[in-house]
């Protein structure tokens, strides 16, 4: 196993929790590199592969290189850095790894802006929160958490991030990283703020500097396209995780699903198809957690957003301990975002996955075999059918 | 130990004494949010549904843990939950498709049935016996976990 990282294997989902000071650092480490050899594994750490030759089965180093029978690509995801004026300058942090985790950790000052309010940089900023920065986030699109809520959740937790002392900026578009060797600010198309560090995380490519033109083919969202066994195109490859694209369980669409759970998944079935095995990968679900200081908030499936304004019906619902949304596509259950008690999301992916007419679903009757997924969609069984019309 | 907990909706009466069982039991104190069985009482008083994990076969919340603190253990089947390692970011809580993993918002970790090892409070506690320790395998009863296993498996 071949890795650039001078780590073995550690958790990216925690990395936050590290910069928050939750966890001590060895926490984040899911593996020692005694695992690997217990496993029969030899462990290449700091090891770049810098050039690939798929006719000669070899894989080449700045010093040497490596044959191999049978590869399993999964060079994962960079962060998405458009040429902005400034990023080359100190205190500019695109997170992604542990690394950059340790240098927000090292950082001095006193003013933080993060770029992007993706789950990653909620997560960062309110790390950067606890550890007393005064933190501004910058945001392009409407809302935050673009990709996980529609605007009614999506302001609920802004109002949550701004009460515990976040600044939110929305609609804003980053034009340049200001000053000298190092930063000193963030220039927006509406104004200047001061920063000491910047954290950039405005989204995640997949990693695919290794593959030359034609090597391999890629899909239209520009992740490796990959078959239910995640094989490759070329004979012998596998590929899995963050560089690949995916078939959605729910919505059925193909895409990008960086997950922790889908590339592990992908990751296992890659691995043990290589060696023979004959394993299907069943496709990715696109469930994302996250707490906003002490709320938890979830989202699985498709944004209202995502779905034609003709077909599209949402269902939003108040109440002491959280909100409700869901989506709906006609009467099909497309897509549950959560505030609090976020249990309902889970409990209704049964029934997205099933992709049945929610109307006949609901005047059946239940059985055992429903879970607590029909018990949530009968709570609200009236306003549903008057949506059906 | 290969036994299982089922739960019958019908006779459960929603009266919740196995949430104090189970949380004096586990917690040392009773507080039934901190019990690792719930019941879930939906439409207004008409569902009552006690819930639990169900140790599925391929748990989408041991897939979704991003520290791998909920592990199958290979002896027993059952999904166990690692509290040292648990770093409460809920992932599990949200993804279970039952309702089976509950939240300690005073430890801040999950919380999942362990069937006591085998000799669950809440079942003898339980008047109405609407909760049942069962054979595991086979589990004609239980439909919702066979639900479960059709939902995430390679
Ligand atoms: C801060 C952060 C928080 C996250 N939180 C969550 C979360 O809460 N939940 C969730 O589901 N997901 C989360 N994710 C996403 C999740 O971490 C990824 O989906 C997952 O890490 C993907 O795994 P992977 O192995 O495919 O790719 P990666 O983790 O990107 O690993 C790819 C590896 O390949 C190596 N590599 C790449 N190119 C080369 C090369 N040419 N030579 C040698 N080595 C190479 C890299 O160094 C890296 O070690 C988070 C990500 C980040 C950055």
């Amino acid at each position: 196993m071949v890795t650039k990282e001078p780590y073995p294997l550690y958790s990216a989902c925690i990395l936050a929790d590290y910069i928050a000071d939750r966890i001590p650092r060895q926490r984040v480490f899911l593996r020692t590199a005694e695992d690997y050899a217990r496993a029969g594994i030899e462990l290449m750490l700091a090891r770049p592969v810098l050039d690939w030759s798929p006719e000669r089965h070899m894989l080449y180093f700045d010093d040497g290189a490596l044959r191999y029978d049978r590869l399993v690509i999964a060079t994962g995801s960079r962060p998405l850095i458009p040429p902005v004026p400034g990023i080359e300058k100190d205190g500019f942090v695109a997170l992604k790894t542990l690394r950059d985790a340790d240098l927000l950790r090292m950082a001095h000052g006193k003013n933080a802006v993060v770029v992007g309010t993706g789950p990653v940089g909620i997560e960062a900023a309110i790390a950067l929160r606890h550890r007393g920065w005064s933190v501004s986030v910058v945001e392009m699109l409407d809302r935050v958490l673009p990709r996980l809520f529609d605007l009614p959740l999506a302001n609920t937790l802004k109002n949550r991030l701004e009460k515990r002392g976040i600044n939110i900026f929305l609609d804003e578009k980053v034009l340049e990283i200001l000053g000298g060797t190092r930063v000193e600010g963030v220039q927006t198309d509406r104004r200047a703020l001061p920063a000491d560090v910047v954290v950039w995380v405005i989204g995640m490519r997949p990693e695919l500097t290794l593959l030359n033109e034609g090597q391999l083919l890629l899909g239209a969202s520009g992740g490796i396209a990959v078959d239910r066994h995640m094989q490759t195109t070329q004979e012998g490859v596998w590929a899995c995780g963050d560089c690949v694209e995916s078939e959605d369980l729910v919505s059925g669409c193909t895409g990008l699903f960086m997950l922790w759970h889908n590339a592990r998944l992908q990751g296992r079935i890659a691995g043990a198809n290589a060696a023979g095995a004959g394993k299907r990968y069943p496709g990715s679900v696109n469930i994302t957690t996250i707490n906003v200081f002490d709320e938890a908030a979830a989202s699985v499936g498709t944004l209202a957003s995502e779905v034609s304004p003709g077909e599209r019906k949402v269902l939003h619902r108040r109440s002491p301990w959280g909100e409700l949304y869901l989506v709906l596509k006609d009467t099909c259950l497309m897509g549950v975002q959560a505030v609090g008690r976020t249990e309902r999301v889970g409990g209704l992916i049964g029934i997205m996955l099933q992709g049945k007419d929610l109307r006949k679903t609901l005047v059946r009757a239940s059985s055992p075999a429903d879970g607590p997924g029909l018990g949530i969609l009968r709570n609200v069984r009236k306003d549903l059918l008057h949506l059906f019309g | 130990m290969n036994g299982i907990l089922v739960a019958d909706m019908e006779r459960c009466t929603g009266c919740k004494l196995c949430e104090i069982v189970c949380s004096v039991k586990k917690e040392w104190v009773s507080d039934p949010p901190r019990s690792r069985i719930r019941i879930t009482i939906q439409r207004g008083g008409k569902n009552r549904l006690p819930t639990f994990c169900q140790h599925c076969e391929e748990p989408l919340c041991a897939a979704v843990c991003p520290v791998n603190a909920v592990r199958k253990d290979e002896s027993t089947g059952l999904i166990l939950l690692d509290r040292e390692l648990c770093v409460g970011c809920r992932a599990c809580v949200s993804a279970c498709p039952l309702f089976g993993v509950g939240f300690d918002s005073v430890e801040n970790k999950a919380l999942r049935c362990d069937l006591c090892h085998g000799d669950p409070a809440c079942v003898k506690y339980c008047e109405a016996g609407a909760i049942q320790y069962v054979d595991r395998d086979p589990f004609p009863t239980n439909k919702q976990r066979a639900a479960a296993k059709k939902l995430y498996s390679p």
